[in-house]
C-alpha cells in the first residue's frame, strides 16, 4: 500500500500535470460560461487529445474541466440570468437577484465558487475513502453479480430521466443496439455491420460520444445564428455588467460569512454525495433539491428566491459535491452512472484501462494519481477563478455562437480525424451527431444512449457468460445473497418505475 | 380569449400527439425492419455454447424499443393525451429557425471527410471556419482573417507540433 502511495505520488506529482489541469479547469469554466455549450460538450471535445497523454494526465485535464464547469454554468446564472448549463438554473434562483437587485455580483460569484470548491473537495475525500472498500467489494463480483447490477443502475437511470419513460427505454435500447454493432462478445464472429468493413470492429466510442454531444449542440447553436425575426437582448445585464466592471466597496464576501452557512452547505454537500452516488439524478436534481431543503431551515423561511448568499451556496454545492461521487460506480464497478462518467469510461478505456474491479488490483498507483489529480482540480478551480478569472469568463457569455461554432467544429473534425487517421470517424461523428439532434428533437434523453452504449458489451457478455456458467439452470442466478439482493432491488425499481407511469 | 387559447391548447395537444404517433411509429417500423434484416443474415441463426443465436441480443433490444413504442401508443389513445406526462413538459423545440444551416454543417462536414485525405488537415479545417464564419453572414475581415489565421497556427502547434500527429497530407512542414 505504501508503495502504492509512493508511486502514486510519483506519478501525479509530475511538473506537466499542473498546466494541464489549469487547462481543463480553464476551457471547463470558459464552455460552462458560455449559455448552451455544457460541461459534456467541453469534456467530449478534450476527449481526443487524452489519447496523446498518459493516463494521469488525462485524467487531470478531464477532472480539472468537469470540476471547471461544476462552476462555470453559475457565472452566466449569476452575471445575465441565463444559467450556462441546467444545474445553474437553481443558482439563478438567488444568484441573479443578488446580482443584478442588490447589485453583488461579486459576492454572488464568490459565494458560487467557495459553495462549489467545498462541494467538490467533499465528494473527493469520499470518493477517495470509499474507493478501498467498495474496491474489495467489488472483488467479489461475478458474472450474475455484475450482470444483476448493471441491470440495477440502467433502471435507476430510466427513473430519473428527463422526459418520460418510454422515451428513455427507446434511447436506453438505441444505445444497447448501436453497441451490439461489431463483433459477438462470446463467439468474436463479425455481426451488424451492413456490408460497412469499418464497422466490423464496431461502432468508435470517442466519435460517437463527440457526435451525440458536442457536435449535436454545434448543429444547434449554428441553426440559432440564422433566426427569422431577432429576439430581444436579456433586460439587466447590461447593468449588471456595469457593476462588475466597477465593484461597490461592499461588495464583497468574507470567509466569516461564508463559513456562516456551513448548515447550508452541511446539507447540500451530504445530498450531493448521495445523490451521486445514484445513476441518474445528477447535478440539476441535486442542486434544486439543495436549495430547497436550504429554503426550510427556519433561518432562510421566506428568503429564498429574494437574492440572499446562502440560496447561492446551497444550490452550486449541492451540484458540486456530486461531481466525485458520480464516479464511484465507475472506478468500483466499472459502471457509469451518468453521460460524463460514461466519457470517463471512454477515456480511461482509451488509456488501455478497464473501469471495475481491475483498477483496485490492477492499476493502484495510477488509481491514487488520479485521486491526487483530483483534489488538485479542486484547488486549481479556487486559484483560477479567485485570483483573476470571474470578469473575464463573465465576458465570455457574451461570444456569439456565430463565431463559436465555426471555431470549434473544425477542431472536432480534426481531432476526429487526428485519432486513427480515418476519414470513416468523422462520418460517424456526423451520424450521431444528427442521431443525437432527431433525440433531442423527440426529447429522448441521451445520458442513457451513451451509459448504455458503454456498458452494452460488458452487460452481454456477463448476461452470456452467466447462462454457460448456469449450464441452462435458474438457480445459478439467485445461489449468491449479493445477487439476490441486486435483483430484489431491480424488482423495487422496476415497481418504483411502473407506479411513477401510473 | 378564453375561446383562442382553448383552442390554442388543442392545437398544442394535437400536435403532440401527432409527435409521439409520428416518433413511435418510426421505432416500431425501424426495429421491425431492422430484426427482419437480421433474421435474413446467415450469421444471426448461429448458436454459441449459451445456447443463444448470436442475434438474440440486438433482438431483444429492438423487440423493447418497438414494445415500449406499441404501449406509448395504446396509452396516448387510451389517455387522449389529455393529462400525460407528456403534456407537461414543452413539446419538441418549436425555434424560429431554418433547417438549412444543419443540413449544410452536416454536409460540410461529411465532404470534408471524404476530401481530408487530398489536402492537409490542418489547412482545410481552417479554410472550414472561414466558410461557415462568412456563411454565419459574418463580414468584418478583420475578424475572419484573424480566426482563420488563428485556427491554422493553433491546429498546427497544437496538432503536429505539440502532440507530434502524423498526416498523410501536409503542405505545411
Amino acid at each position: 500500500m505504501a508503495d502504492s502511495l509512493l508511486g502514486g505520488l510519483d506519478l501525479a506529482l509530475v511538473w506537466g500535470n499542473f498546466p494541464l489541469i489549469a487547462l481543463g479547469v480553464v476551457v471547463g469554466v470558459s464552455f460552462a460560461a458560455i449559455p448552451g455549450l455544457t460541461g459534456p460538450v467541453a469534456i467530449t471535445l478534450l476527449l481526443p487529445f487524452t489519447y496523446y497523454m498518459s493516463p494521469v494526465a488525462a485524467m487531470g485535464l478531464l477532472l480539472g474541466c468537469y470540476k471547471g464547469t461544476m462552476f462555470g454554468g453559475s457565472i452566466s446564472a449569476i452575471t445575465f440570468g441565463v444559467p450556462g448549463d441546467s444545474p445553474a438554473m437553481a443558482t439563478l434562483i438567488d444568484g441573479f437577484p443578488l446580482s443584478a437587485k442588490h447589485h453583488k455580483p461579486y459576492q454572488a460569484m464568490h459565494t458560487a465558487l467557495y459553495s462549489s470548491v467545498t462541494g467538490n473537495l467533499v465528494a473527493d475525500l469520499v470518493v477517495i475513502f470509499t474507493f478501498v472498500p467498495l474496491g474489495l467489494i467489488a472483488l467479489k463480483f461475478g458474472p450474475r453479480e455484475l450482470f444483476a447490477l448493471m441491470c440495477l443502475a440502467m433502471t435507476t437511470l430510466l427513473i430519473f430521466a428527463e422526459g418520460g419513460i418510454y422515451k428513455a427505454v427507446v434511447g436506453c435500447m438505441i444505445g444497447f443496439f448501436l453497441a451490439s454493432v461489431g463483433t459477438d462478445p462470446i463467439t468474436n464472429i463479425p455481426r451488424l455491420a451492413f456490408g460497412v468493413q469499418q464497422l466490423a470492429a464496431g461502432i468508435p466510442l470517442v466519435p460517437f460520444a463527440v457526435g451525440l454531444f458536442a457536435f449535436t449542440e454545434m448543429l444547434v447553436q449554428y441553426r440559432r445564428c440564422f433566426p427569422y425575426k431577432q429576439e430581444p437582448k436579456q433586460a439587466d445585464s447590461g447593468d449588471t455588467r456595469e457593476f462588475i466592471r466597477h465593484r461597490s466597496p461592499d461588495d464583497r464576501l468574507t470567509l466569516r460569512q461564508f463559513f456562516s452557512f456551513w448548515r447550508e452547505l452541511s446539507i447540500g454537500a451530504a445530498l450531493g454525495v448521495v445523490l451521486g452516488i445514484l445513476p441518474g439524478p445528477g447535478g440539476t436534481m441535486s442542486a434544486f433539491t439543495s436549495h430547497a431543503l436550504g429554503s426550510r431551515l427556519r433561518k432562510n423561511k421566506g428568503k429564498y428566491g429574494t437574492g440572499v448568499p446562502e440560496g447561492v451556496a446551497s444550490a452550486e454545492v449541492g451540484n458540486s459535491a456530486t461531481v466525485g461521487p458520480t464516479l464511484i460506480p465507475l472506478f468500483a464497478f466499472g459502471i457509469p452512472g451518468s453521460g460524463t462518467a460514461g466519457l470517463f469510461m471512454g477515456a480511461l478505456m482509451m488509456q488501455g484501462i478497464t473501469p471495475g474491479p481491475a483498477l483496485f488490483t490492477e492499476h493502484a498507483t495510477t488509481m491514487i494519481a488520479v485521486f491526487i489529480m483530483m483534489l488538485f482540480g479542486t484547488f486549481f478551480v479556487l486559484v483560477i477563478c479567485r485570483l483573476w478569472l470571474i470578469p473575464l469568463f463573465a465576458r465570455l457569455g457574451l461570444v456569439s455562437p456565430r463565431i463559436l461554432v465555426p471555431v470549434l467544429v473544425p477542431m472536432m473534425v480534426i481531432g476526429m480525424y487526428a485519432l486513427s487517421i480515418r476519414p470513416f470517424d468523422i462520418v460517424v461523428l456526423v451520424a450521431s451527431g444528427l442521431l443525437g439532434l432527431g433525440m433531442r428533437h423527440f426529447r429522448i434523453p441521451v445520458a442513457p444512449t451513451l451509459v448504455a452504449f458503454l456498458i452494452g458489451p460488458l452487460f452481454e457478455t456477463h448476461f452470456r457468460r452467466g447462462l454457460i456458467l448456469s449450464g441452462g439452470s435458474i438457480s445459478y442466478w439467485f445461489a449468491s445473497p449479493i445477487a439476490v439482493g441486486l435483483f430484489v432491488a431491480v424488482v423495487a425499481a422496476v415497481v418504483l418505475l411502473v407506479r411513477r407511469r401510473a | 380569449m378564453v375561446a383562442s387559447a382553448g383552442n390554442e391548447l388543442q392545437t398544442n395537444g394535437t400536435e403532440r400527439k401527432r409527435t409521439v404517433y409520428v416518433f413511435c411509429s418510426v421505432v416500431i417500423v425501424l426495429a421491425v425492419g431492422l430484426i427482419a434484416y437480421i433474421w435474413s443474415q446467415p450469421w444471426a441463426h448461429r448458436v454459441a455454447d449459451d445456447k443463444l443465436g448470436m442475434a438474440a441480443m440486438p433482438i431483444a433490444y429492438l423487440a423493447i424499443a418497438g414494445f415500449a413504442s406499441a404501449l406509448r401508443i395504446v396509452a396516448a389513445i387510451r389517455t387522449r393525451e389529455q393529462e400525460s406526462s407528456e403534456s407537461q413538459v414543452p413539446g419538441p423545440e418549436e425555434e424560429s429557425c431554418p433547417v438549412w444551416p444543419i443540413v449544410l454543417l452536416s454536409a460540410v462536414i461529411l465532404l470534408a471527410a471524404q476530401v481530408i485525405w487530398l489536402v492537409d488537415p490542418v489547412v482545410m479545417c481552417a479554410l472550414l471556419v472561414l466558410l461557415l464564419m462568412r456563411v454565419a453572414r459574418i463580414t468584418d475581415w478583420r475578424l475572419l482573417s484573424g480566426a482563420t489565421i488563428g485556427t491554422l497556427v493553433l491546429l498546427y502547434v497544437l496538432f503536429v507540433r505539440v502532440l507530434g500527429v502524423y498526416f498523410p497530407t501536409v503542405w505545411l512542414p
